[in-house]
């Protein structure tokens, strides 16, 4: 016994340093990517408004407004846009701002300035000016925590043109204007500007949505599938006013694949 | 200022001007990375034991992260750095040693002492750092580049940060 007390006074350090870095790991690989649960959201609430004030600080108010108007305008016109276009599945559509973005990372995240009380919950897509940006994964009373495409984290269902295969889409950390569609068919048949759309499988964005165009460059393939580049169409630098969008009867869908044999595969 | 709160401040402002300001300063594309609340674990008096130095980075490392989702990744790195702080302090003694009254600041220790043990401990806190939040193999080359300029610029705007606000006591 003593013995042992000897040996844990003599290598204290190095115990606290292994039991700190497992505490500290452990829960960077429990939250990397998609940091959620309770703290998150009181975070959220603290850091989202000390956001929106550092915001308003730079802001020209009167065109603020204006853009505020125009954005929940914008809004209107593309739910009912999108009711009619997709078979007349409803969605429903909520302006929001940009209060926090960060875009150096490999695990990138995006605060808005809207939260449950506004009608926006995690699971939701955000757009802005019809093109794909992220997903909301968390969301406080005012404020919303959303994972955008270039986070390696995560991966979004892409189609090419409005017809084309569907693919994987992933984003490798390198460069923010870049990502790659994986796992194509090698019969898929494309040509380097063609767009690249949602699919509508997930379920934060209606079907057709622009997510970017694909690259000029050579395919790669991996003995079964294709690897491409595709030039995203989003600004990742210049985000400020976007939509968070749900698919109304998204959940009805979901409990039906759900309830077939196979699901859970 | 009251004396007795003075090592105080100097070590929790860093991490609140971290937290209210820097967190938000993104230069050259994330090459410039700045830990401004790593100021207040390289301030700590030299004295202070190992234990106390982990845990304190520890504390200091997981309020960042709470206040700005970085999920374990600041605590982490800032364990580490906090691993390296005595041997680095060891390493970089002056012959006859510390004395009681020195403090790990340009105006105590003078500033190439200064400057290489704080490019040092933000070289090991970035490399950690960087590589972690790579997460790919493929990425660590990049993150190692952004560690050594972003501890090559930390560690100038540490030493501009002391020239500015200390008064010169003696330099060794």
């Amino acid at each position: 016994m003593r013995n042992l007390w000897n040996l844990i006074t003599q290598y204290h350090i190095a115990l606290v340093f292994f039991a700190l870095q497992a505490l500290a790991l452990g829960w960077f690989v429990s939250s990397h990517g998609y940091p959620r649960g309770k703290w998150v959201q009181r975070s959220l609430a603290w850091q989202g408004a000390w956001n929106q004030q550092m915001g308003q600080w730079s802001r020209l108010v009167e065109l603020d407004a204006l853009n505020r108007e125009l954005l929940a305008e914008n809004a209107k016109l593309r739910s009912s846009m999108y009711r009619t276009e997709n078979t007349g599945r409803e969605i429903s559509i909520h302006s929001a701002q940009v209060v926090r973005f960060t875009w150096t990372s490999s695990a990138n995240h995006f605060i808005l300035n809207q939260g449950s009380k506004n009608g926006l919950k995690p699971g939701m897509g955000v757009s802005q000016n019809g093109i794909a940006l992220g997903r909301i994964i968390e969301a406080s009373d005012h404020f919303s925590l959303a994972l955008p495409i270039i986070n390696q984290e995560v991966e979004w269902s892409a189609r090419i043109g409005s017809a084309g295969p569907v693919a994987r889409l992933l984003w490798d950390a390198h460069d923010i204007g870049r990502a790659q569609l994986q796992d194509l068919p090698r019969s898929a048949t494309f040509s380097p500007g063609d767009s690249v759309l949602t699919s509508g499988f997930q379920g934060y964005f209606p079907a057709g949505m622009l997510i970017g165009w694909i690259a000029d460059e050579t395919p790669e393939f991996d003995g079964q599938f294709l690897t491409i580049g595709i030039e995203l169409a989003a600004d990742f630098r210049s985000l400020n006013y976007v939509e968070a969008m749900s698919i109304m009867d998204w959940e009805s869908i979901e409990a039906l694949s759900q309830s077939t044999p196979n699901s859970g595969s | 200022m009251n004396a007795r709160f003075a090592p105080y401040l100097r070590v929790l402002l860093p991490l609140i001007l971290q937290v209210v300001f820097f967190q938000y300063v993104t230069l050259v594309e994330g090459w410039w990375y700045l830990g401004f609340h790593l100021l207040g674990i390289l301030l700590l008096p030299l004295q202070r034991s190992g234990l106390f130095v982990l845990l304190f980075s520890a504390g200091m490392g997981a309020t960042l992260d709470f206040t700005c989702h970085g999920g374990g990744l600041f605590m982490s790195s800032a364990v580490f750095m906090g691993l390296f702080i005595p041997i680095v302090n060891r390493l970089l003694a002056p012959r006859e040693g510390y004395e009681i009254t020195d403090q790990p600041t340009i105006s105590y220790m003078g500033s190439r002492w200064f400057i290489a043990r704080a490019l040092l401990l933000l070289f090991i806190h970035n490399v950690w750092m960087f590589s972690i939040e790579a997460g790919r193999w493929d990425l660590l080359l990049l993150a190692w580049g952004k560690a050594t300029t972003s501890a090559v610029f930390t560690a100038a705007v540490f030493a501009l940060t002391l020239l500015l606000t200390q008064r010169k006591v003696r330099s060794r």
